[in-house]
Order: C-alpha cells, then structure tokens, then sequence
C-alpha cells in the first residue's frame, strides 16, 4: 500500500503529516509500536524542517508492504543533512548535556534506518523501519 | 493536547492527555512559566494519559528541570505510559527527570 502526497512548508505542516499518518497506519494495517515510532520520526524531521529548512514545499510518500515500512520525504530547502548531526553522548550528566539534537537522535532510534540524498536540488530522506507479526 | 492543573500552595500538578507535539510543547512552556512567576517550588508533569511526546516539548521540560533544581526547587514527571517512557528512555534523560518512586 502507498501513499503520496504534497503540502506546503507551513508551521502547521507536522500536524497534517501526522494526521495523513494516522489513517494511513489505521488502513495499512501497520502494528502499533510501528506506527508510534513512525509517528515520531516523521513530526520530528517535518518540524525541523519547517523550523530551519527554508523549504516551500513538501512531498511525502509512505509505503508499506511485505512488513516494511518506508517514510520519504522530499523537501526544496536548503541542503539539509540531518545524518551529519553528532550523536548526544548519553554518558554526561543531564546539566552538562546539550538539550538540541533530541528530534534527530529519535528519529535515527526509533526507526530502523535512516538516509539522506541531495538530488536536483532536494532534499531527501528516507526512513525505514520493518515488523514481523 | 488537554492539561489539567492541581494546586496545592506552591505545589503545582500537570495531568497533560493527549499528543503533546510542537504546539503543544509552547502551551506547556507558557504553564510552567506562569507557575513559576507565580513561586511554584515544585512542579510534576503526570504523562500517564499522553500519547505522544516531541522532541521539543522534552526540551521544556530540561530547560525549566534545570532552572528550577539550581535554585533549589524542582520540576519532575511524576508518571509516564509505557510509550512515553521509550520516548524518555532513548533521550537517556528518564532516570533525571522521572520521579523515583
């Protein structure tokens, strides 16, 4: 099953995702673990994006089949590699530990893997994430 | 997101229901700095009810757990779902903000 579609940059932009993800999760039939971290990873690169990306436009597809899950997101930013972010060391203690870099740091747990590509001018990222019943 | 505030003279309870996400993170920031003009000393943050937590509403929560523990005061989540404690336990801040029981 596949789901496409586009929306423009706006501050509400994560909220829609989130919602275009909620009936397609309900549809697909995705398990619910699955679908919390997809939940997740998805409002956490579509806000920084909206935050910091420049972009106007999005273009998200969901694409589910077979027990994997793939998120892409394309967006017309800036050059925005969110994979070049440091991984938080979780060793520090918590006033010594910087509090940016959460979102990206969820999205690289929660799903299964994470990838960046710069083409023609986007950016595009793919996150994917697989279950077994 | 929907909060419910219980206010026991400077003791201040949060029940937050719902999807905590970006806007939500903002209404909560506005409470927390209400109870704090206000002389909140300690502030709990029940999550039993939320069903999702963003990255930035987490960062409230260390901001203002930081800025209240150094002046002696305290700002703790006092309950959590099972979901919202993967959230919290992947940050690797669960064990600092999360009340012991």
């Amino acid at each position: 099953m596949e789901s496409e579609f586009t929306l423009p940059a706006t501050h509400d932009a994560a909220q829609l995702v989130a919602e275009h993800w909620e009936r397609f999760a309900a549809t697909a039939d995705i398990p619910s673990k699955v679908a919390f971290a997809a939940d997740h990873a998805l409002t956490e690169h579509i806000q920084n994006l909206v935050d910091h990306g420049h972009a106007n436009g999005l273009s998200v597809t969901f694409n589910a089949l077979d027990g994997r899950l793939v998120l892409t997101v394309e967006d017309d930013g800036v050059a925005y590699n969110p994979l070049d972010a440091p991984e938080p060391d979780l060793s520090l203690p918590i006033e010594q530990r910087p509090i940016g870099g959460l979102g990206v740091h969820l999205m690289r747990k929660l799903m299964d893997s994470v990838h960046y590509k710069r083409t023609d001018g986007k950016n595009r990222l793919e996150m994917v994430k697989g279950w077994t019943r | 997101m929907q909060i419910t505030k219980n206010l026991h003279d400077t003791e201040y309870d949060y029940l937050l229901s719902g999807r905590i996400d970006g806007p939500a993170a903002h209404q909560l920031e506005v409470e927390v700095l209400a109870a704090i003009r206000a002389g909140a000393t300690r502030i709990y943050i029940n999550l039993a009810e939320a069903t999702f937590l963003c990255s930035a509403a987490i960062r409230v929560i260390l901001q203002y757990h930081r800025q209240l523990k150094a002046q002696g005061k305290s700002l703790l989540i006092s309950r959590t779902s099972p979901e919202i404690d993967q959230i919290l336990e992947l940050t690797g801040f669960r064990d600092s903000v999360v009340e012991k029981t």
